[in-house]
Order: C-alpha cells, then sequence, then structure tokens
C-alpha cells in the first residue's frame, strides 16, 4: 500500500495521564477513515497531533514521507464548531488561511453549496451553513490530507446527513484523503473506506467494502457494525 | 435551495420614533422651569429661566463662546488621543504577556484608585499653569477605561479562535491585527466611550482650577460673579458636546461592530 499520511505516536501525556502510547496509522492516497473510540480515549488529541497543533509527543508525522511538526497547508482542519470569525464574511473566513484568491472561493462556497452566501456574515448562517462554510475553509490552503474533529455532532439528523454528502463530493473530487474523529459509528460507516477502533490497546482497523455511492440503512455494512461494537464494547468492559 | 432569501440587514429602519421620545423629558423640564420662574415661584437668580440662558448664550457668541468651546473641544480631543491611544498600547502590552502584566499591572491599578482631583496640584507643579498639565489630566482620566477595556477584551478571546489563528501560523503580530484585536473591538469601543466621558469630565476640573478660556473657565466666571445663567449655560453647553462626542463614537461602533449577534443589535 502506498502510504501518503504516516502517523506514529510512541508517546502523548498529559502531565502524569499517558493518553496515547505506540499510535501507529497510515493512509493510503485518497482513503476516508475514521476514528472512532469512546470518549476521553484521545481521539482529539490523536487529531490535534495529525494537525500540527499539538508538538508535545514523542513519535513523528509524516506527509508524503516528509516529516512535519507544525501546521502545514497540505493538511487542512475542520473542528467541531465551526469558529468562524464573527466579523469576517463568509467569503473572508474561507480565505483567511491563505492569500486571498477571489475564484477560489467562489469555487468552494459552490462546491459546498453555498454560492450566493459569500458576503453573509456568520451570524446570518444556520448551523450546517457555518459548517459547510468551515469545511470550505479547510479546503482553501488546498491540503491533500483534512482531518475532521467530529465535524456533524452539533447538528440536527437531517443536516448532518446534507454535510456528509457536501463531505464525499469534496473529496472524491479533489481525491481527498481524510481521517475523521466521529463518536457515531453509522456516520463512520457510511463515509468510510476503514473504520480505526482506538482503545487502550493497539488500534483495530477495520475494512468497510461497501460499494460506493453508498445507500443509509441497506444494512451492506451490517456485519462490520456488529463486529466494531462488540469490540467497542470489550475494550472498554472493565 | 432558496439561495436569494438572504438579506444583509443594517440597521433597522424604525428609529425614528425614539427620538421625539427622547426629547420629552427635558421639554417638560424647561417648560416646568420656565413657567416657575415666570410665576415667581422660584428666583431667578438661583435659576434662570431657559429663554434668559438662551438669551445668555446669544449674548455670548457675540464675545468668544465659540473661542471657549473650541479651547475646550480641542483639549478633551489632544488629551483624549493621547490617553486612549497608550491605554490601547499598555492594555494590549498587558493582555499579550504574563510578564508586563506582572510587572505593569499592579503599578497602574494603584495609579487608576488615584481620584482625578489629587493630580491638580501635582501636575501644576510640575508643569506650570498653560496647556501640559490640562492635557496630562485629561489624558489620565482617558487612558485608564481604555486600558481596562483594552486588557478584558484581548484576555476574553475566545481561545478556539486564536487556536485557528495558529493553525494558520500567524506570527504575534498578524494574530494580534487579525484575531485578537477585532475580536477585543466591543470591549476596546466601551472603554473609549467611557474614557471620552471621563475626558471631558477631567477637562471641566483641569479648566476649573486654572484657565483663561473655556467652558470650565465659563462656569468658574459665571459662580464669581453670581451669573447662575452663564454657569448653566455652560453647563448644557457641556451636555451638548459631551452627547454630541459620544454619538460619533456610538457611530464608529455601528459601523465597525455591525457584525455582532447580540440583543442590543436587534433592539
Amino acid at each position: 500500500m502506498t502510504v501518503l499520511f504516516n502517523l506514529a505516536i510512541d508517546s502523548k501525556r498529559h502531565g502524569e495521564r499517558q493518553v496515547l502510547r505506540d499510535v501507529r496509522l497510515s493512509l493510503a492516497p485518497g482513503e476516508i477513515v475514521s476514528l472512532v473510540g469512546a470518549s476521553g480515549c484521545g481521539k482529539s488529541t490523536l487529531l490535534a497531533i495529525a494537525a500540527g497543533l499539538d508538538v508535545a509527543y514523542r513519535g513523528r508525522v509524516l506527509l508524503g514521507g516528509a516529516s512535519i511538526r507544525g501546521p502545514v497547508d497540505g493538511i487542512g482542519l475542520v473542528f467541531q464548531e465551526p469558529r468562524l470569525f464573527p466579523w469576517l464574511t463568509a467569503a473572508q473566513n474561507i480565505a483567511f488561511g491563505g492569500v486571498a484568491d477571489a475564484a477560489r472561493v467562489d469555487a468552494l462556497l459552490h462546491d459546498v453549496g453555498l454560492a450566493a452566501y459569500g458576503a453573509a456574515l456568520p451570524h446570518q448562517l444556520s448551523g450546517g451553513q457555518a459548517q459547510r462554510v468551515a469545511i470550505a475553509r479547510g479546503l482553501y490552503t488546498q491540503p491533500r490530507v483534512l482531518l475532521l474533529d467530529e465535524p456533524f455532532s452539533a447538528v440536527d439528523a437531517f443536516t448532518r446527513m446534507q454535510l456528509q454528502d457536501v463531505l464525499l463530493a469534496v473529496a472524491a473530487a479533489r481525491q481527498l484523503t481524510v481521517l475523521l474523529v466521529t463518536h457515531d459509528i453509522d456516520e463512520a460507516l457510511h463515509l468510510s473506506d476503514r473504520v480505526v477502533l482506538l482503545g487502550p490497546g493497539a488500534l483495530e482497523s477495520f475494512s468497510v467494502a461497501a460499494p460506493r455511492p453508498r445507500v443509509r440503512g441497506d444494512g451492506a455494512s451490517a456485519a462490520v457494525k456488529r463486529a466494531l461494537l462488540e469490540q467497542l464494547q470489550a475494550s472498554h468492559a472493565f | 435551495m432558496n439561495t436569494r432569501a438572504l438579506s444583509l440587514p443594517r440597521q433597522p429602519a424604525k428609529r425614528s420614533w425614539r427620538f421625539p421620545l427622547g426629547l420629552l423629558l427635558p421639554a417638560i423640564l424647561l417648560i416646568a422651569a420656565e413657567t416657575g420662574v415666570r410665576s415667581g415661584a422660584v428666583p431667578a437668580n438661583m435659576l434662570p429661566a431657559p429663554s434668559q440662558v438662551l438669551q445668555t448664550l446669544v449674548e455670548l457668541s457675540g464675545h468668544g463662546l465659540g473661542a471657549h468651546v473650541a479651547s475646550s473641544t480641542l483639549r478633551v480631543l489632544l488629551g483624549f488621543i493621547g490617553g486612549a491611544a497608550l491605554g490601547v498600547l499598555l492594555g494590549a502590552a498587558v493582555a499579550l504577556s504574563r510578564r508586563t502584566e506582572a510587572i505593569l499591572d499592579p503599578t497602574l491599578q494603584a495609579l487608576r484608585a488615584i481620584p482625578s482631583l489629587a493630580w491638580v496640584p501635582l501636575l501644576l507643579l510640575w508643569l506650570g499653569i498653560d496647556e501640559a498639565p490640562k492635557l496630562v489630566l485629561i489624558a489620565i482620566g482617558a487612558f485608564f477605561p481604555v486600558y481596562m477595556g483594552t486588557v478584558a477584551g484581548i484576555g476574553g478571546v475566545d481561545r478556539k479562535l486564536v487556536e485557528v489563528g495558529r493553525l494558520y501560523r500567524l506570527g504575534r503580530g498578524a494574530l494580534l491585527r487579525r484575531v485578537l484585536l477585532p475580536a477585543a473591538l466591543p470591549s476596546v469601543m466601551t472603554g473609549l466611550r467611557n474614557g471620552l466621558g471621563l475626558a471631558w469630565m477631567f477637562m471641566v476640573a483641569a479648566e476649573l482650577i486654572a484657565a483663561s478660556r473655556g467652558l470650565g473657565y465659563l462656569l468658574s466666571d459665571g459662580r464669581e460673579t453670581s451669573r447662575a445663567d452663564i454657569v448653566i449655560a455652560a453647563i448644557v453647553l457641556l451636555a451638548l458636546l459631551g452627547k454630541a462626542s459620544d454619538s460619533g463614537l456610538r457611530a464608529l461602533e455601528r459601523r465597525y461592530l455591525g457584525w455582532r449577534d447580540s440583543f442590543q443589535a436587534i433592539q
């Protein structure tokens, strides 16, 4: 397997507490991987390390074979909340991380379904619309890897489905490699090629073989879901 | 998708009804004063009739009232700009660095506790009776609210927004300019408005004590010559000037803080 993005975290501590130990995770180009696990298992910490926001760990992060420590344009990040700057318009928020390029902003607005909203201020957007802007901002620096930290957890079920479709569409169009943290097993199974369970032991990978485009609720990944849930329960039984 | 439904609302158009409502109370007071004095219920040497005050204003305007107003306004403007600029600068320095805060803030808080009038004799001793002590006193008045507003504003910026700045590798200067200051602006703006109010107050304090021109001088001149009409005329002018300058800052606030999604914005 060719590897685009490689995480090798030997150790990450928060004070006395060992948060991550011997985590090895590789993503192939164009692969969509979901990271699941109980809350507090270190999912968000892992993502912060992957994004370069947390550099106080032992180990290394490789993007296309090159070691990185700190944020880079090649890796985009979408937070759990939109985190838009309230004094900037949607278009200005999207272009925040790079040199202003109106054409690229317009293309991104179009891709996330907000073509007419470039001049809107964040408080004029719904939660789902704001998160679309956040996704567009994450893509503005033209990253090869997009990281998302429970990006759809704060919206209603219908909006969540819409946002998932937006993500799948932009990922396919740009051949993005995606690492998504989620606590929603169904979301993980619908979006990913592979679901990775982060538990107290080593990472466990579950391949999701269902062909794309996928239909929600058709049971195509029922066996994987059962295996995942069993493992999730087992890993958190005490 | 109904993408055209979104418009960008500016200020709501239905503000006009408030204006006459705000004038109601002053109008009632004026009428009460006028009738009170004319009927003899109130002695005219204590409370001159509003018409008398207006007449005094007209008379004074032929005798250098414009110069009084101009010199007071200029003092407030210069003192305020100096004090406010220093307030933003030191406030930002203290909010951005723990060490600067540890060094500066305790001293500044102690200075803030000094009553304004306590500065006057010292400033007169040090700087004489020219413009310098007045400007410095006004600057001191304007400084503290702006300083406090800037410290509170920057200190209160959402850590999550700062993290976005870090994600896009903003340096210290860019983080300050693109994230911290805009986010702190509402609080800085409140500080500026309070600072401007205190600048007018300190200007009067400065002019009451030593001045040959200005509204504060007019006040003390009116008292020495037992001219209540002059005193009240000067007070009215102070009220109008203070309100006008505050309205100027409010207009700036509406212009630059229109992005706020707040209770005040929808009222």
